[in-house]
């Protein structure tokens, strides 16, 4: 059964590569969004079981969105893709309740892997 | 690693501590409720504890363990210091200072040392053991036995878990990795320490792996590695850990307190004292042949070769400075350490001393500054002992109950003069003055027209002691004889003066450096003897008729004074002593008294380096130590202090 896995960035470049990648391993993309206020939203409708969520974005930032998804649903899982130099802000969204963190450029074997200890 | 190394680095940085731990100590004890003063304290421990950790000594790693729980106690609470407390801190800096001897010396502890290591560790877990069982356990550092530190937190049904991760190559964002790792842990249990320290991997200084120490009621390690497992991660092993093995120690005490070692000291390169004196022995060769190939050049006559020798000679002039520079140290060094010396002695007396002391940045020659050590120590136990007075008979001489004691060190020209004053009762002049005449020395009637200073001389004779009992603190078969004794062997003198009643002052003069001197040279027969230079005050010459004689003594009359008169050939046995003459003499000081010592010929100004005299001859009071002169022949330094008059 494939799990369905919602990808939010604000590049349109990173949602296609994380999409391709991601189906090339058992995941199904169930939804996207281009900010934080979108990621929150589409949560609430699809109930995804796993978040691929970029940290920097316009319109209500990953931190926040993160701590707003938690809210709703404490067992949410959520990866959070960063850039390098973004150390304390992944330390942030750890603290805010992000599982994991995958760092660009991505190889591909890694986010796969990402995503699937997450969601075990 | 390099054990010998690690122990002499050991043995001087920890005594480097333990100084500044007595500074550190009687400050708090002088404002007990200053906690800045304990946080150097408690720093100075810690990291003698990681020393002693690394190399084994576990005796001591494990007693500074326990005075940093102490001090820690004493941190949190926030109140002032006990005497209690800071009384036993003194005891555990004793003990050490003892140990760290031990460890310098090759020997390993005895069963003695051990035991009362034991009493220490027993006496402070007293003093800690009511705040023990509520105390958070830390987040470690390195040092000690941190197994210990787990303990408290383990429950009958908790496991520890040692677990090493290492993430993939070329990770990026390493820190906040392990971040990720150990906020999973802490949902899991809790986190006892981890290698390297946390802040380390906080500020990403580690390299692929680190290791963390997890207290936890989960026993199942799959379900703790699936709990663990992120992205990045290449391996992780875990296993459960009973006691920390030898191995994992030695990994993190090595991590630890060498690393950091090393990065203090960078800056500096530390050389062996043996070096050091190595490397003045070269040089005082070098000056030795300087002096000769100078003489040689003149009498060769070409100027090409003189002027090579004036270059050489200033380029060993230059080096000889660098070599003297590299030897000094500041006085600190050795006069912080007097501070507890006075304390201890007061304390134990029940006087009431307050101690000062000036001139702790003046430098001078290791070697004379180690030597000064012991007859200083003696000089202040002394006037602890018997200058200061109790503090009721202080208040009924009128005086202040506080006694008062100052040390200084002061610069004088190529010398240091180093005094101890005291404002207590003074030498007791009549009781000398009876001590002379009952050991038989004089007669009452002789005895009666001694001058003060003369009286002090007395004092200074092999077993002339005014005590009446042998205290514990300076009775110790050591007196002013000894003091006298090692300071002239340094090339010094020592002086005294007191005042009934009021106090008393002791001078000693050593000279700066070591080994190289100033000196006149001045012939008598076919003999060439050099003078230290900084002991003549004139040279004049002497015609018959200033010369008296005055109870069988011959004396000088010279610039309305009366100075007592000598020939140097009568001195070193080639004429009778009564034929004085007239002629060349230089006119000397001794120790605040003056001499007239005629002589056949000025030869000119040498530095020379003092060699002492072998042991056979030390015995032979006229002269002080031996040197090579410019033909190459040796040579005979004067001691102007111990001429017989």
């Amino acid at each position: 059964m494939s799990r369905r896995v919602l990808v939010v960035d604000d590049a349109i470049f990173m949602r296609t590569m994380i999409s391709d990648i991601l189906k090339k391993g058992e995941f199904e993309v169930c939804g996207e969004g281009a900010t934080g206020a979108e990621a929150v939203d589409q949560y609430q409708k699809l109930k995804p079981d796993l978040v691929i969520m970029d940290i920097i974005m316009p319109d209500m930032g990953g931190i926040e969105a993160v701590k707003a998804i938690m809210q709703l649903d404490p067992n949410a899982r959520i990866l959070m893709c960063s850039a390098m130099g973004q150390q304390a802000l992944v330390v942030e969204a750890i603290q805010a309740g992000a599982r994991d963190f995958v760092v660009k450029p991505f190889q591909p074997s890694r986010v796969l892997e990402a995503a699937q200890r997450a969601l075990k | 690693m390099d054990t010998a190394k690690y122990i002499n680095l050991f043995v001087s940085e920890t005594r480097e501590h333990l100084v500044s731990l007595n500074q550190a100590l009687l400050a708090l004890e002088k404002k007990p409720d200053e906690s800045s003063q304990l946080d150097e304290i408690f720093r100075s421990m810690h990291t003698i504890k990681g020393m002693a950790a690394s190399i084994g000594l576990d005796f001591i790693a494990d007693l500074t363990h326990k005075g940093e729980d102490l001090l820690d106690k004493m941190r949190r609470r926030q109140t002032a210091a006990a005497s209690e407390e800071i009384d036993l801190i003194f005891l555990v800096l004793d003990f050490l200072e003892e140990a760290v001897g031990l460890v310098a010396a090759g020997k390993q502890p005895d069963e003695s040392l051990n035991q009362r290591c034991r009493e220490l560790v027993g006496q402070i877990e007293g003093l800690t053991a009511v705040t023990q069982e509520t105390e958070p356990v830390k987040v470690s550092s390195n040092g000690g036995s941190d197994f210990k530190r787990i303990n408290p937190l383990k429950t009958d049904n908790s496991h520890v878990f040692k677990i090493r991760i290492l993430l993939e190559q070329d990770v990026s964002l390493k820190s906040a990795r392990a971040f990720l790792i150990l906020h999973t842990l802490e949902r899991i249990g809790r986190v006892a320490y981890t290698v390297p320290e946390r802040h380390d991997l906080e500020s990403e200084k580690f390299d692929r792996g680190f290791t963390i120490f997890l207290v936890t009621d989960q026993e199942d390690q799959e379900e703790l590695r699936n709990d663990i497992s992120c992205a990045d991660v290449e391996d992780i092993q875990i296993e459960e850990v009973r006691e920390e093995s030898a191995e994992e120690a030695l990994e993190r005490k090595t991590i630890g307190a060498f690393v950091q070692l090393a990065q203090e000291k960078a800056k500096d390169v530390k050389v062996s004292v043996a070096r050091l004196d190595s490397l003045m022995n070269l040089v005082g060769e070098l000056v030795v042949w300087r002096e000769r190939l100078k003489q040689l050049a003149v009498q060769n006559g070409d100027p090409a070769i003189q002027d090579g020798v004036d270059k050489i000679a200033q380029i060993a002039s230059d080096l000889q400075q660098e070599v003297l520079t590299a030897r000094l140290v500041p006085m600190s060094e050795v006069l912080d350490r007097f501070p507890r010396v006075v304390r201890d002695a007061a304390k134990g007396l029940g006087k009431e001393i307050d101690f000062t002391v000036e001139g702790r940045e003046l430098e001078m020659d290791r070697a004379i500054l180690q030597m000064l050590s012991e007859p200083v120590i003696h000089l202040l136990r002394n006037a602890v002992d018997h200058g200061i007075e109790l503090p009721h008979q202080r208040k009924q001489a009128g005086k202040s109950q506080v006694g008062s004691i100052t040390l200084t060190a002061q610069k004088q020209k190529d010398q240091v003069l180093i005094k101890v004053v005291d404002d207590g009762k003074g030498f007791d002049l009549e009781r000398i003055r009876r001590k002379v005449i009952d050991n038989g020395y004089l007669t009452a009637g002789r005895a009666a027209e001694l001058t003060d200073q003369q009286l002090y001389e007395y004092l200074l004779l092999p077993g002339f002691s005014t005590a009446d009992k042998v205290s514990e603190l300076s009775g110790r078969g050591v007196g002013l004889d000894v003091v006298k004794r090692r300071i002239e062997e340094m090339g010094g003198s020592f002086a005294m003066e007191s005042r009934p009643g009021q106090g008393s002052v002791f001078s000693i003069t050593v000279p700066l450096s070591l080994a190289i001197i100033r000196t006149l040279l001045i012939s008598a027969g076919d003999q060439t003897y050099a003078v230290p230079i900084t002991q003549v005050k004139e040279i004049t010459n002497i015609k018959q008729k200033a010369l008296k004689t005055l109870h069988g003594k011959r004396l000088l009359q010279f610039r309305n004074r009366v100075i007592p008169v000598v020939r140097l050939a009568s001195v070193i046995g080639l004429s009778p002593e009564t034929d004085i003459g007239e002629g060349p003499a230089l006119i000397v000081d001794r120790q605040g008294s003056e001499l007239a010592l005629l002589f056949d010929t000025m030869i000119g100004q040498q530095e020379i380096v003092v060699k002492p005299l072998s042991r056979f001859v030390k015995g032979i009071k006229t002269f002080s130590g031996a040197t090579i002169g410019r033909e190459g022949h040796p040579m005979l330094i004067l001691d102007l202090n111990n001429i017989a008059i």
